[in-house]
């Protein structure tokens, strides 16, 4: 399909490709967006994202990368509010398509390490986060030898410790790093000296709470999670955070409760069907509700029935609404 | 009177399709070909009833139709792999028409093995090898994404030692002798659940959890591993999966326990010694499991 993208004359690529071409490097595009010859998409972009309404943002994004393919700032920020969007696998592509036109973009480099951390993808975050550390002018002197293990990486740890200011980039690699061998007491120290510089960082404040989660430490997480959610109450994957450390302390309304936010948001900012919401949320609302016993639920879950079950669960426990809701 | 009863009727689930399509497809590069020979199950069902309801078939798609589809996307689609190829069928009913509803494609992979000897590939020939059956099953609604199931069935292992039974619980009905060292016969069933659809190798993960499979159940060719149930070879064999498969978010495992017990020939004046065994097809064993991954926080 990109072969056939550069047969064309520009006159005809915005017409015929633009309507035809929905996969561009690996990244699948969304095939109705109405910001797709948007002149000012990328500023817009910013200030949909600043709002909280991530799904306009990434639509704008991806008309202005559709526009400019080769603009590596935003195939970075598309990468990073996909995963603040709760879409890790399309935050993973187009972050490795701005790395392939800046090799050096420190921010991208940090985020697909924290993708490639959430994947499980042990290697990969590894060697992200040694990119991160050579080209990065303050420390590439640290950088370890390249294809060296975990263990090799740890061993600069002592080093990377010993530097007298807190600089929270390089505590958030740290607190990446302690995610990837499970020694979450020591990330959420990195993490917490990142917010001492940065006490409204949204995303650092969800970095925190997902490694007190992880750590089973989840009555901390929460509290970590409403502070991001505070700060930027469109943060999809800190409410899906959330959701998932409501499962674990056993409340199941609640989980199912957040979830149901989350996927509202997404949908509510364009009506474009399920293309626009996450499929990690569905996932975990599925597994919620399987732990409540409602079979009926269940099956709406299952069908993608989200009006069904948004009336169902969030409004009021009147007895003879919930009778409504059953098949 | 009739009336009355259909007042009384409401639907639980419809769906319509055609079983046990077969196909298999040749793919020619020079003088090497590669196949795959495919048998599917394809099921839809559509937003009206009227079919069901009133007789009204304007809408149904015939299953006749179902098969040509299936033979036709087989020409027009690479058939890379069962799951894909599933995965292309439902995306084409879910995408061609604006009244189905869902599509549910269950398929499975003749177990053809290419000719080989001293490791020379024959170029074109092969011997049917049912070692184990691949099948997947593939689901979605519309709008939806598809949830991709693939699975293994009758992979039939055996051992004849390193696995033994005891401390189980005894009540008055319990006439079972502790085992030391026994046989473990078992025919694995295995079918897991993928945690996306793109960018997935079906094919490697197949063959990592089969390989898997076999070894926790044989452990090292010298002195093997002991299993001390079936429950515990089950358990640590979904664990390590899950482990190895980043792309695997859940699997169910059913192996069944194939007896064989000591033939009892001492009123033939012989001493058995575990040497001759009697294999009993039934009743047999039957222990189950699901695992899936716990739902882990993110960054």
């Amino acid at each position: 399909m990109g072969g056939v993208c550069k047969r064309m004359s520009p006159r005809n690529w915005k017409n015929q490709v633009l309507a035809a071409v929905h996969l561009l490097q690996g990244y699948y595009f969304n095939s109705k967006n109405p910001y797709r010859d948007w002149p000012n998409a990328f500023a817009e972009s910013q200030e949909n994202a600043r709002e909280g309404d991530l799904n306009a943002a990434v639509l704008l994004l991806e008309a202005a990368i559709l526009q400019d393919p080769q603009d590596s700032e935003a195939w970075q920020l598309l990468g990073m509010t996909q995963a603040e969007n709760e879409n890790e696998q399309a935050a993973i592509m187009s972050l490795q398509r701005c790395l392939e036109l800046r090799p050096n973009n420190l921010p991208a480099l940090m985020a697909l390490a924290v993708s490639f951390t959430n994947s499980s993808m042990q290697r990969e975050a590894c060697d992200a986060l040694r990119r991160w550390i050579g080209h990065n002018a303050r420390y590439k002197h640290l950088a370890p030898d390249s294809g060296g293990p975990l263990q090799e990486q740890r061993r600069h740890d002592a080093a990377l410790f010993n530097v007298d200011f807190v600089d929270p980039d390089l505590q958030t690699g740290l607190g990446v790093l302690f995610n990837l061998s499970n020694d979450f007491n020591k990330a959420v120290e990195a993490f917490t000296a990142a917010l001492s510089v940065r006490p409204r960082d949204y995303l650092l404040w969800n970095r925190l709470g997902a490694t007190l989660a992880n750590g089973d430490r989840s009555e901390e997480a929460m509290e970590a999670y409403s502070r991001a959610l505070d700060l930027q109450p469109g943060f999809i994957r800190s409410r899906y955070n959330l959701g998932i450390s409501c499962i674990n302390l056993g409340l199941h309304r609640e989980a199912v409760s957040n979830f149901l936010t989350a996927l509202n948001q997404q949908r509510r900012s364009q009506r474009c069907g399920h293309q626009q919401m996450s499929a990690n949320i569905w996932a975990a609302l599925r597994i919620a509700i399987s732990m409540m016993d409602r079979p009926e639920l269940f099956q709406a879950a299952k069908a993608g029935d989200l009006d069904l079950l948004t009336r169902c669960l969030t409004g009021p426990s009147d007895w003879t609404e919930q009778k409504q809701c059953g098949v | 009177m009739d009336r009355l009863c259909v007042q009384n009727v409401e639907f639980v689930q419809t769906g319509y399709g055609k079983n046990t399509v077969k196909v298999l497809v040749i793919r020619r590069k020079g003088s090497q070909h590669d196949i795959i020979e495919l048998k599917a199950d394809v099921k839809l069902t559509l937003k009206s009833r009227k079919d069901y309801l009133c007789g009204d078939n304007s809408d149904i798609i015939p299953t006749d139709t179902v098969k040509n589809t299936v033979h036709a996307l087989a020409k027009i689609r690479e058939v890379k792999s069962i799951e894909q190829f599933s995965l292309d069928i439902c995306h084409h009913f879910l995408t061609s028409f604006n009244h189905v509803l869902s599509a549910v494609v269950h398929m499975e992979e003749a177990p053809w093995r290419r000719l080989e000897k001293n490791g020379v590939e024959h170029a074109h020939a092969f011997i049917y090898s049912p070692e184990a059956c691949r099948f997947c099953d593939v689901e979605q609604n519309v709008n939806g994404i598809p949830v991709v199931h693939s699975g293994l069935k009758n992979m039939t292992v055996l051992k004849t030692t390193q696995s033994g039974f005891e401390g189980f619980l005894r009540d008055r009905f319990t006439t079972l002798p502790e085992a030391k060292d026994r046989c473990f016969c078992t025919s694995v069933y295995a079918r897991w659940r993928y945690n996306r659809a793109q960018d997935v190798n079906f094919d490697a993960a197949w063959k990592c959890v089969k390989e898997t499979i076999i070894e926790k159940f044989a452990g090292p060719y010298d002195r093997g591993e002991y299993s001390p149930s079936v429950q515990k070879t089950l358990y640590d064999t979904q664990v390590l999966i899950l482990n190895r498969i980043p792309e695997v978010d859940e699997i169910e495992m059913v192996m069944p326990n194939k007896h064989y017990f000591t033939i009892d020939m001492t009123k033939m004046g012989l001493t058995n010694r575990d040497e001759v065994l009697l294999p009993l097809d039934n009743p047999s064993g039957n222990i189950t499991g699901t695992v899936r991954r716990k739902e882990r926080a993110r960054l």
